[in-house]
């Protein structure tokens, strides 16, 4: 019998060998040889469908057209996100604020907030939401508070060149991503429960994004020959 | 909560990515929900989780890169488009790795690209850094496929590479099933050519004489 050819060859890869195909390659090492030479191409090609490049596509590539279809809504999330966040830091912020403010008023040290004091600093909170005329006025409070907050922040982010503003550790940043699980897991347990909650859509998916942007911040963080495995 | 597991409905195809991504979590679920009422970030994140399996099957069905990458983002805006129609009948990856294979085979179609099932192939062989990475060695695999014609690099992939059966792809490409399984062999006799310094076992004499050159 002559040597097989290379398309029967390819085609042993899944068929079985006739009686005298079989004869043929026990006794033939040039048809051995190309047999399992097609064997190991086809192993290769299977484990290829494991093994992925880059993407070819860009996901911000597709955002305009996404969002003249419609398949986008028109607010901008992020900007939502940030303007929450903001919110958030800006009332933390008036809060500790007018608790310091409320010490210093009694004459109470400014940074020893004893369970005896405490109190005083936050109703003097309390005293002071009670003094606006109407929700309006509450309302561009707020808001001339917040953007005021947002310069202070923005200044502070250009002048001060502590860690606080140019970047954190590692561990520092893993501690951020702790957190980060621990809140997203909170909101994802909420909103197994009230699906359409609008404000646990917000804050979970802005816990998600903040993970991957810290992920993102923590590999860089990194030394350059180190690679981040888990945190 | 929108349900989107199903128990019952259309045959899938179930190709070798159902091997590789774990069952739908729940987070996936609310993700999903999410990009179909317009959400950007999720829309983003499913992008993000999918897009290297997907983009790697678009590359590879249509071997040139450049080409890849514009048929890479219709088969996404297709993906999105069709994301209020998935049922949770399959899993996910299976269902945007289909919408993947049907888009990219429709592309090729409409450049005309399917119809020349045979054409001559470079016979120079692709070279490779003997380095044993993974990855290297996939490139020049890939590279390897890209040199097949059309016809014959969309049997392989599928056949050899997703798991499809010849029935399958007889189907998804209108042919019939031993036209399939002719160009696939022909592409696997061509590839083991290209590829000869992956693939050649050495004989035992060869081994032999390797091993006396040595001593």
């Amino acid at each position: 019998m002559s040597h097989l050819t290379p398309e029967r060859l390819a085609a042993l890869v899944d068929d079985t060998l006739t009686p005298i195909e079989s004869a043929h390659v026990t006794t033939c090492a040039a048809c051995t040889a190309e047999l399992a030479a097609q064997r190991k191409l086809s192993r290769l090609a299977a484990a290829a469908s494991s093994s992925f490049g880059p993407p070819s596509s860009k996901f911000d590539a597709l955002v305009p057209r996404l969002r003249a279809e419609g398949m986008i809504d028109g607010a901008d999330r992020r900007a939502t996100y940030m303007r929450w966040a903001v919110r958030i830091a800006a009332s933390l912020g008036f809060i500790v604020a007018g608790a310091a403010a409320g010490r210093m008023t009694v004459g109470a040290p400014l940074l020893s907030l004893g369970t005896s004091t405490a109190p005083t600093g936050l109703s003097n909170v309390a005293t002071k939401t009670t003094g606006f005329k109407s929700q309006d006025e509450a309302i561009q409070v707020m808001m001339s508070s917040q953007q005021a907050y947002q310069n202070a922040a923005a200044f502070l982010a250009a002048q001060d060149t502590s860690q606080h503003f140019n970047g954190l550790n590692t561990d520092a940043y893993r501690t951020r991503l702790a957190a980060l699980d621990e809140m997203a897991a909170a909101t994802r347990t909420g909103l197994y429960r009230a699906p359409q909650d609008p404000l646990l859509n917000q804050y979970y998916l802005a816990f998600q994004t903040a993970r991957e942007q810290t992920l993102l911040q923590l590999q860089v963080s990194l030394p350059s020959k180190q690679r981040l495995g888990r945190y | 909560m929108l349900q989107l597991y199903g128990v019952a409905g259309e045959t899938l195809h179930e190709s070798r990515v159902t091997k590789f991504t774990d069952p739908m979590s729940p987070t996936d679920q609310i993700t999903i929900r999410r990009a179909i009422n317009g959400d950007e970030d999720a829309l983003r994140a499913i992008w993000t989780q999918h897009a290297p399996r997907i983009d790697a099957v678009v590359r590879r069905l249509v071997g040139d890169p450049d080409l890849a990458a514009d048929v890479a983002q219709e088969v996404w805006i297709q993906i999105f488009r069709a994301l209020p129609g998935y049922r949770g009948d399959s899993q996910f990856s299976t269902w945007t790795h289909r919408i993947a294979v049907n888009r990219t085979l429709n592309a090729l179609r409409s450049l005309r690209r399917l119809g020349k099932t045979e054409v001559e192939i470079e016979e120079h062989t692709v070279m490779v850094e003997h380095d044993g990475d993974r990855t290297m060695l996939m490139h020049t695999i890939d590279e390897a496929v890209a040199k097949l014609s059309p016809g014959a690099r969309a049997v392989f992939v599928l056949h050899d590479i997703e798991g499809y059966t010849h029935e399958e792809i007889a189907a998804e490409l209108g042919i019939t099933s031993g036209g399939s399984k002719s160009q696939l062999f022909k592409a696997r006799a061509k590839l083991r050519r290209l590829l000869a310094h992956l693939v050649d076992v050495p004989s035992n004499k060869e081994l032999e004489d390797d091993v006396a050159s040595h001593s």
